[in-house]
């Protein structure tokens, strides 16, 4: 049987790449964890974590204290409800509000109050003006 | 056969002056203002509000009273913008400041004495934020009004005009009220509140509220000069028609915005310190959230 020896010199070689390889995978952590923090506090909501929270990992947390992972919100697998949703029976979020008002024969505008600007679907020419709310934007939407 | 000729004089003048106060219609003002706010360039606006919570049961008797004063420019060619709001806890004392700058195609918040610069996608969407003069014709128009006379403003005469929002936009602002009633709230969050399965129409809050809107329009430009609104609700169990131990919040919010220097030139320039943007470590303060919106 032939006896399988290992040259120091490859040895050593290999070694280096090993180191290499887990430094960069390490710094490529880094700047992905550096990034997604970044993404989530220029939007300007609040990076967390919290060891009962996510395994650990790293969250986004929003406004009305709903959060995704930091990686999948930088990712964009994981998005912020837009609102608290509060009008109770309006479409749900990611509504396409616009294009929802206009297959209604409507406009959309924005309508202030005192509690922040509602978006309303407005049917013109219309006896009696049915209007329909989409969701308020302004709602603590962003800190 | 002379005091009959006065009589006739008279009854023209008369005639004349009635005609004189219903040269518009309530249509026609409102389409005018809004025709004229499309055409905004620049302006300057005010607001102040009020918001007063009372809450009560057999054993509580809490209040919440605070102030908002706000502060805003707008310049739509340059696409700038620019807001100040001092939230004043009247009970505690407490007082807190939020500005808010579009220019150059970023956003900057100076939350107290942090600042934070926002990544924009869509300057268009933002800069509708901060030219909320449109939103506030939008309510006038959706609002069934009454000329109510004619007073001065500003250094004009103005059509002053009162009302109240139609129901479905009465339903969404009564809606709004209620759940931000609920933020300094001591008492819980209703789980019909919490699981959206509230159906305001099954409950008698809209004749236990009351919204009152009133707009004061140029005679001369036709835009809008002053915007007030106050909204007031009560909420029990009963009212809400929700099974819960008896309680009653009272809520009252006021708000006064007055709207100037249509026109005129405005500078909105970002501080120097601005460029010292942190990270926000601290959420927002929930007594923001009282007034709605976290934005002025």
């Amino acid at each position: 049987m032939k006896k399988f020896s290992l040259n120091p010199m490859v040895l050593g070689l290999c070694a280096l790449a090993l180191v290499v390889v887990f430094s960069s995978l390490t710094l490529a952590q880094e700047s992905s964890s550096d990034a997604a923090r970044a993404n989530c506090v220029k939007l300007g909501y609040l990076y967390h974590i919290s060891p009962e929270l996510n395994n650990g990992q790293a969250i986004c947390v929003f406004p009305d204290k709903t959060w995704c992972d930091a990686q999948a919100f930088h990712a964009g697998s994981c998005r912020p409800t837009l609102n608290p949703n509060v009008f109770l029976g309006a479409p749900g979020p990611g509504s396409n509000a616009t294009q929802l008002c206009s297959n209604r024969g409507g406009s959309l505008k924005s309508v202030h109050t005192p509690y922040g600007d509602v978006l309303v679907c407005d049917y013109p020419g219309m006896e009696n003006p049915d209007i329909w709310f989409i969701s308020a934007y302004s709602w603590l939407n962003r800190p | 056969m002379k005091l009959n000729a006065t009589l006739l004089v008279l009854f023209v003048l008369m005639a004349v002056a009635s005609s004189s106060a219903q040269e518009v219609s309530v249509d026609q003002l409102k389409e005018m203002m809004a025709q004229a706010s499309d055409n905004l360039t620049t302006y300057v606006y005010t607001r102040s509000a009020e918001s007063e919570i009372l809450y009560s049961n057999q054993t509580i008797q809490e209040k919440f009273l605070a102030s908002k004063e706000t502060a805003g420019k707008v310049d739509l060619p340059a696409q700038r913008g620019w807001w100040n709001a001092t939230l004043t806890d009247r009970i505690s004392g407490q007082v807190l400041t939020w500005e808010g700058y579009l220019v150059n195609g970023s956003e900057h918040w100076k939350e107290n004495q942090n600042w934070t610069r926002f990544i924009i996608t869509d300057i268009a969407r933002v800069m509708e934020d901060y030219n909320e003069l449109p939103g506030q014709v939008e309510l006038a128009g959706l609002s069934d009004m009454q000329i109510a006379g004619t007073e001065k403003c500003g250094d004009g005469e103005c059509y002053k005009l009162v009302g109240s929002p139609i129901k479905p936009l009465l339903k969404e602002l009564i809606t709004l009220q209620l759940m931000a009633s609920y933020f300094p709230s001591p008492f819980p969050l209703p789980e019909e509140l919490q699981n959206k399965s509230l159906d305001i129409y099954n409950t008698t809050l809209l004749d236990h509220s009351r919204v009152t809107v009133t707009a004061w329009i140029s005679k001369n430009t036709s835009l809008l000069r002053r915007m007030d609104i106050q909204s007031s609700l009560t909420i029990t169990p009963q009212i809400l028609n929700i099974s819960e131990p008896n309680f009653e919040i009272e809520s009252r919010l006021n708000e006064s915005t007055i709207y100037s220097g249509f026109g005129e030139p405005i500078e909105i320039e970002l501080p120097p310190e601005a460029q010292n943007e942190t990270y926000r470590t601290v959420g927002t303060d929930w007594r923001w959230a009282a007034f709605g919106s976290a934005r002025p």
